[in-house]
């Protein structure tokens, strides 16, 4: 017997939800070309996106914002800005794994503080054809399995909380479990490490660095890039007395862009080639070694929204093929 | 001859109410609109530092010297180069406001030749002008500061003044337009055909085009470092190469970003 919602009562159940909590989640412009899906606050379930593929931004969006006020200071007081919480509904499993590989980037080796007081705010239900895997941190997880049933795991107390909900009920039998296609597994390429470790006098990466605009869109949609900058700003032509004079700011920034590395006057990486290549050894190499993952959910949104249409798969696939020439 | 910065007699900033005074050359004196839009800020600055010169809105014509002198507009008028070098020969720091200021603005897509046949077809032949051809700013002097845009940010203007008064080197970092469109999840024009700049322009207007409908046409400049011969090479595939040439010369027609792109442009 397994605890399962009827996905007539989903409707419900959300409005029940978002009569307490603010409730973000996927909606749909069906006008739009590109960009058709985005994460917004869903005033109705009929705004409610099932199926969403993947939106402009990542969740990240919620605990990594692209602009965000750290602290703010001026007249002797400092003070943070309030937080609140809110509820994320209907995320897909991999933007769920997304969300639990970025936890561990920003625990690991140390904690960001501001990352940690947002993640805790946000309560994330995750609806999924696939089961639930073991890289989650959410609070409660739905699977399809069938035209009308979802199997309802709960993570967190939170979960258990929503779960007790009289729109769910004890099931014997919902269905058989449905499996969709293996994503393409070529992230998880047993020897990608090394293949792209050795792969810099490979001739892809100068062809790359002709194609590529350098516009760093790559970074901005990815759910697991995470570099930023911080940087304090002071307007004179604020009044003292109301309002604080300075802003301690952070905003994304991407190590694709001509001045990243930058330190004291000094360019330490000037050459795109360079930049490129450091993308994906960062992604393939420094975080499968550090954290044990790959810094790639495979989610495709920087295929997408590439202006130069450079697709990672095919990239890591011809270094891959290459592998013996390259060493 | 480029005019120099004067190196003697430089006061201390802190001493006193910084002295600003603000110019205006041939240009359509939006910037010189934005900084007016302050409003009760620009009260607040009026207190904190002491505008010595603004034809545009104050009845000060005071002849220097200055702190700062703000530069808007592209020198055409003869007059204008007179004021550009004054400009300098008084103040310690010269700043640019705007596209036309910085890059020469969209008058500076002529070159000298197509400049003074437009002379002709506009006036006739027999009119005689002693206007050249806009050039940006720093044709003429050295530049300390640029705040681009066209028109300027409203923010950027707030800091940059904010840092000249509290002696910060103000900052230059520059991401291209494409991170503050992508921050506010717009619709990628690019991918939908349109010939967008701005994967290759800098930052700092909020992404204010593209956010409704309007494709980047680059005021903001080329950002340094950007690819822009992988663009120039993609754009010259989807429009063909005379209206990539168009596109890019639009704002970056003094740039030496252009001019490496076009090396026989005179």
């Amino acid at each position: 017997m397994s605890l399962a919602i009827h996905k007539k009562d989903l409707a419900d159940l959300f409005r029940d939800l978002s009569g307490k909590w603010p409730v973000y989640g996927p909606t749909e412009n069906k006008e739009a070309v590109t960009s058709r899906f985005r994460f917004a606050k869903l005033s109705s379930f009929k705004n409610f996106a099932f199926n969403y593929g993947h939106t402009v931004l990542p969740p990240k969006q919620f605990f990594l914002p692209p602009e965000e006020v750290l602290f703010r200071f001026g007249d002797n007081k400092i003070s943070p800005p309030e937080e609140t919480e809110i509820i994320l509904f209907g995320l897909n499993r991999k933007d769920g794994e997304g969300i639990f590989y970025l936890d561990k980037i920003m625990s690991e080796p140390i904690i960001d503080e501001k990352y940690q007081i947002r993640r805790q705010n946000i309560k994330i239900i995750i609806i999924d054809s696939l089961p639930p895997s073991n890289s989650l941190n959410c609070d409660l997880y739905l699977q399809r399995v069938d035209k009308d049933h979802y199997l309802a795991f709960p993570y967190s107390p939170f979960g258990e909380e929503i779960a007790q909900n009289p729109y769910f009920g004890h099931e014997g039998d919902v269905g058989t479990i449905s499996t969709r296609h293996a994503a393409d597994e070529v992230i998880y390429h047993p020897r990608l490490d090394k293949i792209v470790e050795n792969s810099y006098n490979h001739p892809i990466w100068d062809k790359l660095a002709d194609t590529c605009f350098n516009c760093g869109i790559c970074s901005y949609v990815c759910p697991l890039c995470y570099c930023f900058k911080v940087e304090d700003q002071i307007d004179i032509t604020k009044n003292v007395e109301n309002d604080c004079q300075g802003c301690r700011n952070r905003s994304w920034d991407s190590c694709m862009l001509p001045d990243f590395a930058k330190v004291t006057f000094h360019n330490f990486r000037p050459e795109l080639k360079d930049r490129i290549y450091n993308w994906y050894y960062h992604k393939f190499v420094r975080m499968p070694r550090e954290y044990g993952i790959p810094g790639c959910i495979d989610c495709g949104r920087c295929i997408t929204y590439c202006p130069a249409n450079i697709n990672y798969r095919d990239v890591l696939k011809e270094l891959i093929k290459d592998e013996k020439n390259t060493k | 001859m480029k005019s120099k910065k004067p190196t003697k007699n430089e006061k201390n900033i802190n001493s006193q109410r910084l002295k600003v005074a603000i110019f205006d050359l041939t240009d359509c004196e939006g910037c010189e609109l934005v900084l007016i839009n302050l409003r009760e800020k620009l009260a607040l600055l009026n207190e904190q530092t002491d505008i010595a010169n603004w034809r545009f809105a104050f009845d000060n014509h005071n002849l220097g010297p200055f702190d700062v002198s703000f530069i808007e507009g592209s020198p055409t008028a003869e007059k204008d180069i007179e004021i550009t070098k004054q400009a300098r020969a008084v103040s310690k720091y010269v700043v640019t406001l705007g596209s036309c200021a910085e890059l020469g603005g969209i008058q500076a897509t002529l070159n000298n030749n197509e400049w003074e046949e437009g002379i002709k077809e506009v006036y006739g032949n027999s009119y005689k002008t002693k206007n050249k051809a806009p050039k940006p700013v720093s044709y003429y002097i050295d530049v300390d500061y640029h705040l681009p845009g066209c028109p300027i940010n409203q923010n950027e203007l707030a800091q940059l003044i904010t840092s000249i008064i509290s002696e910060k080197k103000p900052t230059e970092y520059r991401s291209p337009v494409c991170l503050e469109c992508k921050a506010r999840e717009n619709t990628c024009l690019f991918l939908e055909g349109e010939p967008c700049l701005g994967p290759i322009t800098k930052g700092g207007c909020e992404a204010v085009c593209p956010s409704r409908g309007l494709r980047c046409w680059g005021c903001f400049g080329p950002l340094s470092g950007g690819n822009h011969k992988a663009l120039k090479r993609n754009f010259e595939k989807q429009f063909g190469k005379d209206k990539t040439k168009e596109l890019l010369k639009t704002f970056f027609s003094q740039t030496n970003e252009f001019k490496e792109l076009y090396p026989k442009e005179k």
